[in-house]
């Protein structure tokens, strides 16, 4: 009421997004008033952009621009060795050690049995067909170390050990650069559990 | 009472923006409550161990406006091997999820907190996770004031220590052959049956493990507590999908 129609309109549209509360969605719309039209142009064919011109990886589910997405058409990955992660975002995170060789499977979610997502509610048939190809030779559990994620990785492991496929899970541990005092006593006894010679 | 101590278990977790958590607790002191961690997904951040589901943790919170703050905490007993097992996990995520149903936050019970706590026990280190269950069901109903009818028949009131009978959940109890019709639903319980129930209500969580039931007395201890709690419940528990689940072959 306070504003121009299409200001108001605007700010509506804004507060839809996560954690942007009115107030927010007050300054950015205050802001892309100030830019001129070619900027918010460009902004706002970049946010049709991205949402048209993406989809999921028909292999690994992973959000993509092109199907198959790059790591799963690149002839450079071990493709025998499969690591399985709860979100895309999970995936940039691996990717950026630059260590990991092989590809993916993204989940899009984990089990999480209060909130009632089940196995079929997350992307496992899919893995399943996956594997039955026979090409993987390893999985790599790599859900969250909470109890979602390892209600997921067992449930996977459970799933997938029959099949004779080597399964394993990421370790647990000390964050680099932390303090051992300030670190808990589960945390301290998977350290210790999965500790190597020096 | 800007910052409070509280002795609790943590029932559930919702994330909340972009490293914060708002966890249910069940505490000792204060019954269910509601509680925002900050930062508590980051990897170094303190309040990581303590916000797990199942953790049972020393809290210092801090009311302000709105939901209160975790301010410190410090975890007792993370009952971990409740997520290296999923069955375990399961049956834990159905009573967490009992809990945050049926118990209206500031209602303060403390037979409830270690109710919750020796069930967490009992399905950390106990063999028997199906009769743990039961156990648990049949205690938790009875502290929230809802304990079946299991000594006379719950309509007419006569002996029910012959005979067959049924257990009817919506009238809470044992029914003799006369008042089978009242409640169509009834389920069929066995006299043996019957006196296992009574025996929970008087026997320790420890004793548990002395208790033998085959499998048409765990059917019918299933059924008939179902019953019970199902009329209360004012919707369907979604963990009861997946502990059938993994209750199933090969978990």
């Amino acid at each position: 009421m306070y504003y121009p129609e299409p200001v108001g309109r605007l700010i509506g549209e804004l507060t839809k997004l996560p954690g942007i509360g009115p107030r927010s969605a007050q300054r950015l719309a205050f802001y892309i008033l100030e830019q001129p039209v070619t900027a918010i142009e460009q902004l706002a064919r970049s946010i049709v952009e991205a949402r048209q011109k993406t989809r999921y990886c028909s292999t690994c589910w992973n959000i993509t621009a092109a199907d198959p997405c790059p790591i799963c058409a690149s002839s450079y990955r071990d493709h025998s060795t499969v690591c399985v992660v709860q979100d895309p975002r999970d995936l940039i995170a691996m990717e950026k050690t630059r260590e990991y060789k092989g590809v993916y499977h993204v989940l899009g979610g984990a089990i999480s049995p209060m909130d009632g997502i089940g196995p079929d509610d997350i992307r496992l048939k899919e893995l399943l067909a996956r594997l039955q190809q026979g090409e993987i030779k390893e999985l790599i559990l790599a859900t969250d170390p909470n109890v979602e994620g390892e209600a997921t990785a067992m449930y996977i492991a459970k799933l997938v050990k029959p099949l004779g496929i080597k399964v394993t899970r990421i370790a647990h541990g000390l964050p680099v650069g932390g303090d051992l005092d300030y670190v808990d006593e589960v945390t301290l006894i998977k350290a210790l559990e999965g500790r190597r010679e020096m | 009472m800007p910052l409070y101590r509280i002795e609790a278990v943590v029932l559930s977790h919702r994330y909340l923006g972009e490293a914060d958590k708002i966890v249910t607790l069940y505490s000792r002191e204060k019954g269910k409550v509601r509680a925002v961690a900050r930062g508590a997904r980051r990897p170094r951040n303190r309040l990581l161990a303590g916000t797990q589901p199942y953790s049972h943790t020393d809290f210092l919170l801090f009311s302000g406006n709105g939901l209160d703050s975790i301010s410190q905490c410090e975890l007792k007993e993370s009952f971990y091997s409740l997520r290296e097992d999923l069955r375990r996990m399961a049956a834990a995520a159905y009573v967490a999820e009992l809990y945050d149903l049926l118990i209206e936050e500031g209602e303060n019970n403390e037979g409830l907190f270690f109710l919750l706590l020796s069930t967490l026990h009992l399905l950390t280190d106990g063999e028997e996770i199906e009769l743990s269950l039961r156990y648990f069901e049949l205690r938790f109903l009875s502290l929230l004031g809802y304990q079946p009818q299991l000594f006379r028949c719950v309509h007419c009131g006569s002996s029910t220590k012959e005979g067959p009978l049924r257990f009817s959940g919506q009238l809470g109890g044992v029914l003799c052959p006369d008042c089978w019709g009242q409640d169509g639903r009834a389920v069929s319980l066995a006299q043996g049956t019957v006196e296992m129930l009574k025996r929970f209500l008087t026997t320790s969580p420890r004793a548990l493990r002395v208790f033998k039931a085959g499998p048409s007395a765990r059917r019918e201890l299933a059924a008939a507590l179902r019953a019970c709690l199902e009329y209360r419940l004012p919707r369907e528990l979604k963990s009861r999908r997946f502990l059938a689940l993994v209750q199933g072959d090969g978990f």
